[in-house]
């Protein structure tokens, strides 16, 4: 049973008590109309039940997303403190009761069970209460119509990627046949965001870091794409299931799984220098650089909006982490016992772990170093990635065709 | 009426008005948003349309790379800070 299946029984049981409530709604003063009946005529019909099952699906995919967001977050938390030789956040709920004890009237007594050692996921909470509670400052000297789109544009469009990569070919909210198009899209227009919230903050270093992560983002943007053309053209579709599918059913030396990883290394890595760019991460974070920018262009915000923009950040990397499995690393494609959504995560939540090991062992680049990075050497690495796959999937069988050749790929 | 020319004119009107916007405004940057505006309401007219991969590129084109460019231009050239000296 696919996600949008289950959505639609759940939808088809809702509508049944929906029904009732607003034909009752409609009958309540009788001499004037009423929108309610009209409402459920409308949710009787088969657009109607279509709308809640879409909305079912994409409420799961966002809670879904938002989940993984925080495992995210706090695996940082966590993996950052064991680099570091610390032990990171260790509150957890089983550390409630003695916290209770200390605010009940007790003498405060901070000593916890002698062999305690949490999992530290209450930090998490902690940290959006403090978000929550804290005052949000528009400066004076701000614009003030842009300093509220910069957030906006920015976090919604990054949301919004929740919803578009699949977990596995029966767990998807969205099924469009230009899937990944759509995701990059979807990408592509946080630029603009950056780049007003960094100049409507009306402050030198929010600007400077507005217009290095625009010049980042767009330099890197086209060996992005690049890297991913060639996995395009040897699935023939922009489609997440059809690429996946085509990377389980290719095999290698004694029947080994052949993900695109092996084909494309190039294209691999092109792909992982670029992505990180894209989501901001260290070391391409110099847009945020705390030494000298003061966090670049979130300088001026404070309380819930900080809290969201470093949340958009995470959601664009995991975004990143998923297209990246499904496009090189073989998506939800594993052996049986493990279903497939598991299978992807794992891979996703590898990528992630990577990342976080960088974050922690590389310094940050220069802006020079950065641009001279992608365009002398990604550009024409990843161009070169592409006439190895036109190589493969075009050249290669038409000379089989007319010579004996050997069946490589 | 059909729902699907209700919402054309919705998305029509919305266009319009943005593009009222980018040449009523008085600040460039502003103009600018306004424009991207203008384009991603014209994606939304493509997907009505049926043309999803045409929408999907009229927003990495136009929304990603087209008003970045723009916006990238006139923070280059020289500007004052609000309330303060040239920067």
């Amino acid at each position: 049973m696919t996600l949008f299946g289950a959505c639609r029984i759940m939808a088809e049981l809702s509508i049944r008590i929906l029904i009732p409530i607003f034909e009752f709604q409609e009958g309540l003063f009788p001499p004037f109309s009423n929108p309610a009946g009209w409402f459920a005529d409308w949710l009787a019909t088969d657009g109607g039940l279509d709308t809640m099952a879409w909305f079912y699906a994409v409420n799961i995919a966002l809670m879904v997303g938002m989940t993984n967001l925080i495992l995210v977050i706090h695996l940082e938390r966590k993996i950052a403190a064991r680099i570091q030789d610390r032990r990171g956040p260790m509150l957890s709920f089983r550390s409630l009761r003695e916290v209770g004890e200390d605010l009940s009237g007790n003498a405060p007594s901070w000593k916890f069970k002698e062999n305690y050692s949490g999992i530290g996921i209450l930090q998490n909470v902690a940290d959006g209460i403090k978000a929550f509670t804290k005052e949000l400052i528009i400066p004076t000297k701000a614009d003030r119509f842009l300093f509220t789109m910069g957030p906006i544009i920015f976090i919604s469009s990054s949301v919004f990627l929740l919803a578009l990569f699949p977990l596995s070919d029966r767990f998807a909210a969205s099924s469009a046949p230009a899937g990944l198009m759509v995701i990059m899209a979807a990408f592509s227009i946080a630029p603009i965001g950056i780049l007003t919230s960094g100049w409507a903050s009306n402050n030198k270093y929010s600007m400077i870091g507005g217009m290095r992560s625009a010049a980042q983002l767009m330099s890197y943007e086209i060996p992005l794409l690049l890297s991913m053309a060639g996995v395009f053209l040897v699935a023939g579709s922009f489609d997440p299931v059809t690429i996946v599918e085509q990377q389980r059913e290719s095999t290698w030396l004694f029947g080994l799984p052949m993900w695109n990883i092996i084909p494309q290394f190039i294209g691999f890595v092109v792909f992982m220098v670029c992505i990180l760019a894209e989501v901001e991460r260290v070391p391409f974070d110099l847009p945020e650089a705390e030494a000298e920018l003061v966090e670049g262009w979130t300088t001026e915000y404070s309380g819930i909006r900080f809290m969201f923009f470093l949340m958009a950040e995470y959601i664009r990397g995991f975004a990143g982490a998923a297209v990246a499995t499904i496009l090189f690393l073989g998506g939800w494609a594993g052996p049986w016992p493990v279903p497939p959504e598991i299978w992807f995560l794992i891979k996703v939540y590898l990528i992630i772990i990577f990342w976080i090991f960088i974050r922690w062992s590389v310094p940050r680049i220069r802006t020079d170093q950065i641009l001279v990075l992608g365009w002398k050497k990604l550009l024409p690495l990843s161009l070169i990635n592409i006439l190895i796959v036109i190589f493969m999937v075009e050249i290669y069988p038409y000379f089989t065709a007319i010579v004996n050749l050997p069946e490589v790929f | 009426m059909d729902l699907a020319v209700l919402v054309f004119w919705g998305l029509a009107s919305l266009i319009l008005a943005s593009a009222w916007a980018v040449v009523n405004g008085n600040d460039i940057v502003h103009s600018v948003v306004w424009l991207a505006t203008v384009f991603l309401l014209t994606a939304c007219l493509f997907i009505l349309a049926d043309a999803e991969f045409l929408a999907v590129i009229q927003v990495l084109v136009y929304v990603g790379a087209i008003s970045v460019v723009i916006i990238f231009g006139i923070m280059l050239t020289k500007r004052t800070l609000k309330g303060g000296e040239d920067v």
